[in-house]
């Protein structure tokens, strides 16, 4: 057992804490405001390899592995969450496509993912009536001879107006359910791919959420990733690790929360002295750093078996649920803390914190199907039953 | 990073496992109803060396790692959290502050003879005055002729009528003196202890121990008075890991109990593990029982780097403890009136657990700790 980071992990830290307090932190409420993408932000990120923590050197990355990648997220989310969403699904596409890539593949779309080229990149799984049982989508890609023609609608698509390249799963084989679904690479101006304008959201709005439309969509061969038919697997993959991902940008947006509502708690006085001698008061904090605390070791543990090769669905899972919905509990019990100020757009960033964590135990699979994973995970474990 | 054990440790708490499964979860429904467990039990756990877990192989233990030592606490707590209370006490505590605050002749004479199990050790801090606030302890002892004249009242204390050695936390002197330490053997004149019946636990021998005039000689102070109380802190911030520890252990009973039973019980015409109302409950608890599994291991593998762990002990215990509690309780859930009765064990758990909440610190307690803990890290006013 070594709880401890290497030189490298602390290094891609310290490099986005840099970032984070330098750039995003800055930006965060007029993004908020105006639901800008934050393409500068992006860039600034891009720059000092962000958008490839986990991607090999020699593809323009950091190569620092998914712990560092789990600190990079943490640590950019206590500024930025909206920014840290982008960059989140980038990284997962850049590695998915490192992974089942053709040479021809990696070559061409993860430098230019890594470098911001592509500005970021986006994964286009989910559609209106597909979200909870992506098994069950409708877009269709059917083989014309010469290329792929893809059709239907997806949704929910994190960087849909300024993605330079979709991830996008489409039913190459009808009716065979997740088995008959293949993954492709569909850069943006692709000729019958429309972006739907973005949605409005409760939080993360400084990060475009939009449908896609593929009518007629038509691509090479070469777009797809992955064998024919075994796109799922592809899915599957990306989620696993995009969870590990969103349990870091959750425990980040916590601890921020933590944060604020302790600076306040030791400066608002009320009945002669700070809140923060009052028990009631104490008792929240130390309730939102303990929880905090087992969220971090969990999205750690999940990171550093993954970089190790181990399995780490279930560890994955329970990072994600535990971090997602203890964060959540965090930024209201911050909210306690902060009172009426605290409820004000103009009273301090929890506000804002309140509305951006809600969205992480729904996105990446929502708390139930973390639950259902981790069911599955505990039957199989431990055999057939009596 | 990595979050294993080493392949030493692992295969010592498989070990563990098996002896706990041959030998104590058989039996540990019976010893709760009897409220004690076998007279030859400290000899058999001592030829495991679970008596003298972290001390130096010279005096007779395994030197274990506090990584390790959480892991073993962790499954006795599984097995019976009782055994593992008493384990922790006499281990942590007891050995622990000898072995931190006692001179070469005190380690000569009483180490040996806890981790070969000849003596038990009970340590006699609370009192009915003194309890979250440890330092408002009443029992004192005078200085005389030889030596110290100890009088007092303990209360709840681990081990008060089986033990072989007491340490004793007592005022100096007076009322207002410092806090000092003694290490009391209980064959002396002057101590009689009472068995007290407790929720759960019932298997580790647990009562309030009078010493009225006990003759103590000078050797029997423990360490210098001016750092008793770091020591003492030191002592229970380890003791708390382990505590922790057997919670851990009880999440992981209850879980395992209410996963087994959740599959064989058909309602409906199916398995109710079939059902996501029951399925949720395992994945919560699944969950828990990993993070607070990593908040104990987190602490202990500070605590053997050297590190300060008050906070980190006080997080792995509160959360631990709680979660206990909880899994305990949805565990019984699950089982429906067979839950309830003592047929199945998991009425043993929830009662079990509910300790794990107040000793060593309450869970309040806890929170003190962590809520001034956060205030100091986050900056001045």
């Amino acid at each position: 057992m070594d709880l401890s980071f290497s030189p490298a992990q602390t290094a891609a830290r310290e490099t986005a804490a840099r970032i984070a307090q330098q750039v995003l932190a800055p930006a965060a409420e007029d993004l908020d405001r105006t639901g800008r993408f934050p393409r500068d932000a992006l860039a600034a990120i891009a720059k000092v390899g962000l958008l490839g923590v986990n991607v090999p050197r020699a593809l323009g990355g950091l190569e620092a592995g998914v712990v560092a990648y789990s600190l990079v997220v943490t640590e950019l989310a206590k500024a930025c969450a909206a920014t840290t969403v982008a960059v989140c699904v980038s990284n997962m596409v850049a590695e998915v496509i490192a992974s089942f890539g053709t040479e021809q593949q990696v070559r061409t779309h993860v430098p230019r993912l890594v470098s911001g080229a592509y500005t970021v990149g986006a994964f286009a799984l989910s559609e209106p009536g597909a979200g909870s049982d992506p098994g069950s989508m409708r877009t269709q890609a059917r083989w014309d001879g010469s290329g792929w023609v893809i059709d239907g609608t997806k949704a929910w698509i994190t960087s849909g107006t300024d993605a330079g390249l979709f991830v996008v799963w489409a039913r190459t084989r009808p009716g065979q359910g997740t088995r008959g679904i293949s993954c492709f690479l569909v850069p943006a101006q692709t000729p019958g791919l429309t972006v739907g304008r973005p949605e409005r959201k409760m939080g993360l709005r400084g990060s475009t959420t939009t449908m896609l439309s593929f009518d007629g969509c038509r691509v090479p061969q070469e777009a797809l990733l992955g064998e024919e038919g075994k796109g799922f697997r592809v899915a599957m993959m990306a989620l696993d690790g995009g969870r590990i991902g969103i349990a870091s940008q959750a425990l980040g947006i916590g601890l921020a929360a933590l944060e604020v509502a302790t600076a306040h708690a030791r400066k608002r006085r009320q009945f002669g002295r700070p809140i923060a001698d009052f028990q009631t008061v104490q008792w929240r904090l130390a309730d939102m750093a303990t929880n905090l605390e087992a969220a971090r070791l969990l999205a750690l543990q999940a990171a550093s078996r993954k970089e190790a090769g181990l399995s780490f669905t279930r560890e994955a899972s329970m990072a994600k649920l535990f971090a997602s919905e203890r964060a959540v509990e965090a930024c209201n019990l911050a909210l306690d803390v902060l009172g009426a100020r605290g409820y004000r757009r103009d009273g301090g960033p929890v506000e804002r914190y309140f509305r951006d964590v809600r969205v992480t135990t729904i996105y990446e699979g929502t708390s139930e199907v973390q639950r259902i994973v981790l069911s599955r995970q505990i039957a199989r474990r431990f055999g057939g039953g009596a | 990073m990595n979050f294993h054990l080493s392949e030493e440790d692992r295969l010592l708490v498989e070990g563990v496992r098996e002896f706990c499964e041959r030998e104590i979860v058989p039996h540990a429904a019976a010893w709760d109803e009897q409220g004690a467990m076998p007279a030859d039990l400290p000899r058999r756990l001592a030829e495991l060396g679970l008596l003298g877990l972290e001390l130096p192989e010279e005096v007779g233990g395994v030197g274990l790692s506090a990584v390790a030592g959480v892991a073993v606490v962790a499954e006795l707590g599984r097995a019976c959290a009782a055994l593992s209370l008493s384990v922790s006490a006499h281990n942590t505590l007891v050995a622990g502050f000898l072995r931190r605050a006692g001179d070469p002749a005190q380690r000569r004479a009483f180490l040996p003879a806890l981790a070969e199990g000849r003596m038990l050790g009970a340590f006699a801090l609370s009192e009915a005055g003194a309890g979250t606030d440890a330092r408002s302890i009443e029992t004192v002892a005078r200085r005389a002729a030889d030596g110290f004249v100890l009088s007092g009242r303990k209360q709840t204390i681990t081990h008060a009528t089986v033990a072989g050695l007491y340490l004793v936390v007592a005022r100096l002197e007076q009322a207002d003196g410092p806090l000092a330490v003694f290490a009391v053997e209980a064959d002396r004149p002057g101590i009689h202890a009472d068995r007290v019946a407790t929720l759960g636990m019932c298997a580790c021998d647990v009562g309030d121990v009078l010493f009225d005039g006990v003759a103590l000689p000078k050797s029997a102070l423990v360490g210098d008075p001016a750092e008793a109380w770091e020591h003492l802190k030191a002592v229970l911030d380890r003791g708390r890991m382990n505590v922790a520890a057997m919670a851990t252990g009880l999440v992981e009973a209850s879980f395992v109990a209410a996963r087994d039973y959740a599959r064989q019980r058909r309602q409906f015409g199916r398995p109710i593990a079939d059902y996501q109302a029951i399925q949720w409950k395992l994945a919560d608890m699944a969950t828990a029982l990993e993070a607070a599994r990593l908040l104990v291991y987190h602490a202990a593998w500070a605590h053997d780097r050297g590190a300060r762990t008050r906070e980190a002990a006080a997080r792995a215990k509160v959360f631990a403890a709680e979660a206990a509690v909880r899994a305990a309780n949805d565990a019984i859930q699950i089982h429906g009136g067979y839950g309830y009765t003592r047929e199945y064990p998991v009425e043993r758990y929830l009662r079990d657990a509910r300790l794990c909440g107040l000793g060593e610190g309450t869970n309040d307690a806890m929170r003190i700790v962590l809520g001034r803990g956060i205030a100091r890290r986050f900056g001045a006013a």
